[in-house]
């Protein structure tokens, strides 16, 4: 009988170590230390860390450090690796989600947040424009176009729900002006300033600027109109709609990643879980929800007294939670002759992140409070099975299955922490000829993190993407 | 249960646990049709170089160009994928020229890129081929026509299903007066629907 109960609970109890940590630790620092040759050589070795559910999640870290590294055609293959993954995962394993239910969240398949497969197909565009190659980046901006019309109809009204980026339609604007394909050019920079709108985000000035002249140059003033947007005085080097020009493409600073916030509570009697947790301030907040009501055994503790005190449980489970990452690199800074340019963020992942966590919170939580009630029942009928009539070894062995169920509680803290924390642009109008750019990241105090040097050669009417990291 | 029925339970176990392990190969017959993913593939590639040899040959320009009797000379230009998937224009585009050039009715001279290449071995050669096996510069066949081509894509799409449709234009221009003596185009409709839950 006991035996029949360990075995019979033991897959319940078990749980896959959660890596996310030890990932984090090592990668961090190399990231900060720009070594992005090592960082991919550690993915790779360690590629055990990641697990089998974690594929999409390690193919990114790896196409994302190559793309940082300069190394673009690596970049490319485990980036298009990365989306066959996330295809390929559109199928939802029943087996795997059944298992969640009772093992923890980790178990189920790394399938991305919304904001990182945007990325990935950002990142590859980004590729591809390093590389000139701008059919390629065309077909990003198109897979990443229906992916974004099919998040935003799951989207529905849900107001908070992600369902567009800015940058990325900024990005396709560019992309299709380059290609000399002005509708699509157009209406790509009507969806940028839309989407910052709709997100209730400051629109960056640089767009704003460069919308609001190229829609009423071309016969759009009503998109203008209705996007609010007013005539701005123009800089000196402002950019024409197909001229030729320098694009600077800054990834600055490191993105927060995901830890864990411990919620406590009481599984009451007739079916309430109250909860509470500490959020980002340190206060104590207490919640309740709806759960199943306590099994009849319970009950029979208190004689069948139901409003006997004794007939409740307490539980304790982790959520995801936002951890900040210092970083120094705030502001890209760009230096091609006498003029000097300053980047201007287009997306904070930051803001990403948070949004993520507040439109899953629900589904995460309910997921996880079934899965905690259900690990509760199983850790009890375990203890009952395992009863002797020695209370020491009872007590050892209720101490050990409370312990045991609590460690296999584990949140899911998967996700990309390898993308910059901000992404900024600069844009330089030339005319065709060879440039030399002074490429450099400062910190809040306006100091020098970081220089690089570029040569670059431009052609008449072409778009030329220079990227720089820094990440320290 | 006695020890060998329990080594059969545990072999049969062990056989049904490993049955899914390991690579299956069949071999197929190449103009055969399997679609794996909805995505574009080599069945679409076929049918498009067949549809547009068939027309190209059948069209008006080559039965006028018959007339002079000699072949027109043409060359392969840029076919621009304009669609929502990574798709190598060249695979259909050789097929097309490998049908154009075996029905003995027209001539394709080197693309830009390998017109680059033939001239570094050229230039190669003059510098160490004996002089009568150099091949000699400036005697190049030059084009008289030119292939233009696009690839465009629309995907409809919401939840599990997808219609997705290519359309595939050619296009034959006269290099001397930009005229466009042919243009041909296939349309590929698609309807794909993947699964939403998986064991």
């Amino acid at each position: 009988m006991r035996r029949r109960a360990l075995f019979l609970s033991a897959p319940l109890l078990w749980g896959c170590a959660n890596n996310s940590l030890v990932r984090f630790e090592t990668l961090e620092k190399q990231a900060a230390s720009q070594d992005f040759t090592a960082a991919a050589r550690y993915i790779q070795k360690e590629h055990d860390l990641y697990g089998s559910h974690s594929e999409l999640l390690y193919n990114m870290d790896l196409g994302v450090v190559y793309h940082y590294a300069g190394r673009y055609d690596s970049s490319i293959v485990f980036l298009q690796r990365a989306v066959k993954i996330k295809d390929a995962l559109y199928a939802h394993s029943v087996t795997n989600e059944a298992a969640s239910l009772l093992v923890n969240d980790n178990i189920r398949p790394y399938r991305g947040k919304n904001y990182e497969i945007t990325w990935l197909h950002l990142f590859l565009a980004f590729d591809y424009l390093a590389l000139n190659r701008f059919d390629d980046a065309r077909v990003e901006v198109r897979q990443a176009e229906i992916l974004l019309k099919e998040t935003r109809r799951k989207a529905g009204s849900d107001a908070s729900a992600y369902r567009d980026d800015g940058l990325f339609r900024t990005t396709a604007a560019l992309i299709y002006e380059a290609l000399g394909e002005k509708d699509d050019a157009l209406i790509s920079l009507y969806q940028a300033v839309k989407v910052y709108r709709e997100v209730k985000q400051p629109v960056p000035q640089a767009l704003a600027r460069y919308a609001y002249t190229t829609l009423t140059a071309n016969g759009r003033e009503d998109d203008a109109k209705d996007l609010n947007l007013s005539a701005i005085a123009p800089t000196p080097d402002e950019p024409s709609f197909g001229g030729s020009e320098i694009v600077v493409v800054g990834e600055m600073g490191r993105s927060p990643t995901l830890g864990e916030t411990q919620f406590w509570g009481t599984w009451v009697r007739d079916g309430v879980l109250v909860y509470h947790y500490r959020d980002a301030d340190g206060k104590e907040v207490t919640d309740a929800l709806p759960a199943p009501g306590l099994p009849q055994s319970e009950y029979e503790k208190g004689r069948g007294q139901r409003t006997r005190s004794g007939t409740t449980l307490h539980v304790k489970w982790a959520m995801p939670a936002l951890q900040e990452v210092s970083s120094q690199s705030t502001t890209l800074r760009v230096a091609q002759g006498s003029r000097v340019y300053s980047g201007e963020s287009f997306a904070d992942t930051r803001d990403l992140l948070r949004q993520d966590l507040k439109e899953n919170h629900t589904s995460v939580l309910t997921r996880t409070v079934i899965r905690v009630v259900l690990r509760t029942l199983t850790a009890q009928q375990t203890k009952n099975a395992l009863n002797t009539d020695n209370p020491l070894i009872n007590l050892l062995t209720n101490i050990g299955t409370d312990a045991l169920a609590d460690q296999l509680e584990q949140a899911d803290t998967r996700d990309c922490f390898l993308l910059p924390r901000t992404l900024q642009l600069v844009r330089i109008p030339v005319k065709p000829g060879h440039y030399s750019l002074e490429l450099g990241a400062e910190n809040g105090n306006g100091k020098t993190l970081r220089t690089e040097t570029r040569e670059i050669d431009v052609r008449a009417g072409e778009k030329k993407f220079v990227f720089f990291t820094s990440l320290k | 249960m006695t020890s060998f029925s329990t080594r059969i339970s545990s072999l049969a176990i062990a056989a049904a646990l490993f049955s899914g392990c390991g690579t299956k190969v069949t071999r197929v017959s190449h103009d055969s049709t399997i679609d794996l993913s909805g995505a574009w593939n080599d069945t679409d590639a076929r049918l498009v170089s067949e549809e547009m040899v068939k027309d190209c040959l059948a069209s008006t320009w080559l039965q006028a160009y018959g007339a002079q009797k000699k072949s027109p000379r043409v060359v392969v230009g840029e076919v621009r994928n304009k669609s929502h998937e990574h798709i190598s224009t060249e695979t259909f585009i050789n097929d097309i020229e490998r049908y154009l050039v075996n029905s003995g009715k027209v001539d394709f001279v080197a693309n830009k890129a390998e017109r680059n290449e033939l001239r570094d071995e050229k230039a190669d050669q003059a510098g160490n081929s004996s002089v009568q096996t150099r091949q000699a510069a400036g005697e190049e066949s030059g084009a008289e026509y030119m292939i233009l081509g696009s690839i465009n894509s629309i995907v409809d799409q919401e939840g599990s299903k997808a219609v997705v449709f290519y359309q595939i234009n050619l296009e034959l221009i006269q290099l001397e007066t930009h005229k466009k003596v042919w243009i041909g185009d296939k349309k590929i409709k698609k309807f794909v629907e993947n699964s939403s839950t998986k064991f």
